[in-house]
């Protein structure tokens, strides 16, 4: 196990409790964040790229 | 002994991974259907039938004759573009099209698996060895294309490029008034 | 505390020795092609190298790594002694042998055929033989995690299955279930050519039963990855896994619909007609679920243990977190580079738009990022992890390894980006050479350089890991403890059937593979007249 200058210990019950008390708002953030990069991402290359070059036969 | 965790908790947790999981499907139902919406509208996929030919005698009989590749003018205004790849080169090796015209490329493959693309275009079609690749498109605007084989077939691909000349509809028609299947390889 | 470290070792280094190997291959391949270097004269060399670099990191490197990884989980998350460890010896004898005998013929100009195959292009017999042989000796390690997870089973009646050997044995499962494609390519369609018992092949056909392995395997390559993700980095970086379930529901997903998607891969083919390749493009999409529940697991697992050390506020946990951890550092590139090539991945699957990049230097560009980039990086975090229990030795050079990790990291960025913009501008994939000098290729020039740059920046980076791993093997000794796994935030007490066990969802994917290729595959078989010459590479000149 990698456990360099940091010793890091498992956290106790009460710890992670109190941690969880925002619930997960930063993951809902992030994911969401880089979720909707990955969505605009998509649209760009649809948009940009894709659609100069399409005709409708 | 664990302490029992607060079943607050516990149901914020549930109800956030739960929340989560209701905008990945929304997401995804979004990128599919922008997808379906793109495959109707803009379709330039190969055919819904499944065709075959056989490459030992293309030269000889069917479709794929020599005098039959290159590009004919049909009856109703649409032309046709025959095309056969092979080791390693795409024959007609100048394909010529008028634009704003429907187009139908057929082709196959003499050998191995080639496939090819046309270059600031979405056309991009597999020439599988016993089977037909039939696409339709339209070119919106004149001018020269790149059309490199795109798929390995030994030790030559890197030399397998062809090209494709877009030329204007009335010049087109005027040239295929003389001669039956038109190309601007070099003769 | 792993008991049988030296199998576990030996499969490590094979699989580590093929990818060094490849990687100097790959950066010759780039520079090569580029405008760096003149044109080399025989373009067999290129596609020899092509052939060689796919190969062992198609082939080799993940399935050894996946054994490696799979037999340690075994030991250490049921916490008992492999049962089979002499099938698992034979099991690594069959994939070391086969990779000799693959690698050979092709090392001799005799199966330049690409890792994909080709027919009708046919190699030497030896080199499909040898991958066959790779192939029989994951198949062991397949049947062992079977066994061993039922002996447990049995020894611990109603208890629930730990996370890691789940995960593991989903792998598994998955894995025997997509190389059936390619082992039916191989042994019903490509080795009687190779032997010379019959001369002609259904070039689509066997491009279908290929397809039915090749995107399910990338699925099979990320698995170690995914689980380093749920069951080692939480741990690691001093927090707890956001929720055991939905792992366990995302590895379920990827047992039904990871595999039967690889239409996708063939919807500029003409052999299979327009309904199939659409049902297969939705089907792609319902696998990128399990891929976002992940994101968002770990991303609240990471969140809490930033949030453990202090953080607050809506992204300041992300200051808060433990950045001198490399492996704090592997799993945050493995998620930024999962972000981009899944962004590639979703534009690739999106049946029309895939007209555009078909076959483009972008297809290249999308699976190096993805594969070398998000996946691989998480092998090297887990031999990290794991080389202490290995070797009995301290792994202290952590300076040693955040610079491979950030070196990796910066050059697959470096490599993969200008990659996929040169396939926009139109560059097809696979050529030995490109006239840089012609107008239209005149633009791909500088892009395709850069490329070469982060190329050797990603091979520095590899030899910095074959540094890190060497300095393992001869660190002081050191007792490194019990192997510890991620605890869930809320301990479950019960698991249903249904995330304990396999049934279920194996007749799932059974099931769904036969709706998605059952009509393509019969209807090709009994269509005439498609079988065509086949074509023998490196006769003797």
């Amino acid at each position: 196990m990698i456990t360099p200058d940091d010793q890091i210990e498992p956290p106790t019950d009460e710890a992670v409790d109190v941690a969880l008390q925002s619930g997960a708002r930063g993951a809902v953030a992030l994911a969401g964040l880089s979720t909707a990069i990955v969505v605009a991402i998509w649209f760009a290359f649809y948009f940009l790229v894709f659609m100069p070059r399409a005709t409708t036969p | 002994m664990m302490p029992p965790h607060s079943n607050d908790l516990v149901a914020k947790a549930e109800r956030a991974e739960r929340r989560w999981a209701t905008v990945a499907v929304v997401v995804i139902t979004v990128l599919v259907a922008a997808a379906s919406f793109a495959g109707v509208h803009q379709a330039t996929m190969p055919q819904s039938r499944v065709e075959t030919a056989d490459p030992r005698t293309l030269h000889i009989v069917g479709e794929f004759i020599e005098s039959n590749l290159g590009s004919a003018l049909e009856p109703d205004g649409s032309v046709m573009v025959r095309v056969v790849g092979q080791q390693y080169a795409f024959v007609p090796s100048c394909i010529l099209v008028p634009a704003d015209t429907l187009v139908t490329i057929r082709a196959t493959s003499a050998d191995v698996v080639h496939g090819f693309l046309i270059s600031d275009t979405n056309v991009n079609l597999m020439l599988v060895p016993g089977y037909v690749s039939t696409i339709n498109t339209r070119f919106s605007k004149t001018g020269d294309r790149l059309m490199p084989c795109h798929e390995y077939c030994s030790v030559g691909h890197e030399g397998m490029w062809a090209r494709v000349k877009v030329i204007d509809h009335e010049t087109f028609r005027r040239m295929a008034a003389n001669r039956q299947r038109l190309s601007c390889a070099p003769s | 505390m792993p008991l049988h470290k030296r199998l576990i070792l030996c499969h490590f280094w094979l699989g580590f020795a093929g990818f060094l190997a490849a990687l100097v291959l790959g950066e010759w391949q780039m520079f090569i092609r580029s405008p760096l270097h003149a044109w080399i004269g025989d373009p067999e060399w290129y596609y020899r190298a092509v052939t060689g670099h796919g190969t062992a990191m198609a082939y080799v490197l993940p399935t050894l790594i996946a054994m490696a990884v799979g037999y340690f989980m075994t030991e250490t998350s049921l916490q008992r002694p492999l049962t089979g460890v002499r099938w698992a010896w034979m099991g690594f004898a069959l994939a070391l042998l086969g990779t000799i005998v693959a690698v050979l013929p092709v090392a001799a100009g005799r199966a330049s055929v690409l890792y994909t195959f080709y027919p009708p292009l046919i190699g030497s017999a030896f080199y499909y033989i040898g991958i066959v042989l790779v192939v029989l000796g994951s198949w062991i390690w397949v049947a062992l995690m079977s066994v061993n997870l039922r002996l447990w089973k049995r020894e611990n009646p109603g208890q629930t299955v730990p996370l890691p050997m789940f995960m593991n044995v989903a792998g598994a499962y998955l894995w025997a279930w997509t190389s059936v494609g390619a082992a039916v390519e191989l042994l019903f369609q490509i080795l009687p050519v190779a032997l010379g018992w019959r001369s002609t092949i259904d070039a689509g056909l066997a491009r279908v039963f290929f397809s039915w392995t090749l995107h399910a395997i990338v699925y099979f390559w990320l698995m170690p990855t995914y689980i380093a993700f749920y069951t080692v980095v939480p741990r690691a970086i001093g927090g707890r896994l956001f929720s055991d379930p939905m792992g366990r529901v995302a590895f379920a997903l990827f047992l039904i619909v990871a595999m039967p998607i690889g239409a996708h891969h063939l919807f500029e083919d003409p052999q299979v007609g327009g309904g199939f390749k659409y049902l297969h493009s939705v089907f792609t999409a319902v696998v990128v679920l399990p891929t976002l529940i992940t994101v968002f697991t770990i991303s609240a697992s990471v969140e809490l243990a930033g949030r453990l050390r202090g953080g607050k506020g809506l992204f300041g946990w992300i200051g808060a977190l433990p950045w001198r951890n490399p492996i704090m550092l592997a799993v945050t590139f493995s998620f930024v580079l999962l972000g981009f090539g899944g962004a590639g991945g979703v534009i690739n699957m999106s049946y029309q738009l895939n007209t555009t990049v078909h076959n483009t230097q972008w297809i290249t560009g999308h699976f190096h990022l993805i594969f070398a980039g998000a996946i691989v990086i998480m092998y090297f975090a887990l031999a990290y992890d794991m080389w202490p229990h290995l070797t009995g030795r301290a792994l202290t050079c952590y300076g040693l390894m955040r610079a491979q990790l950030w070196t990796w990291f910066i050059g697959m960025l470096v490599l993969t980006f200008p990659w996929h913009w040169v396939g926009i501008l139109g560059m097809p994939r696979r050529m030995a050479f490109y006239d840089y000098t012609d107008p239209n290729l005149a633009l791909e020039a500088i892009p395709v350089i850069i490329s070469v740059v982060g190329g050797a920046i990603v091979l520095v980076s590899g030899f910095l890991f074959l540094a890190v791993l060497i300095s393992g093997h001869r660190a002081v000794r050191a007792e490194p403890g019990v192997y510890r796994f991620s605890v869930a935030v809320h301990p479950p007490q019960r698991m249903p059937a249904a995330l304990n066990g396999f049934g279920l969802w194996l007749a799932l994917m059974v099931g769904l593979t036969a709706v998605n290729y059952g009509f393509p595959i019969v209807h090709l078989m009994a269509t005439p007249g498609t079988a065509v010459p086949a074509q023998q590479v490196g006769l003797l000149r």
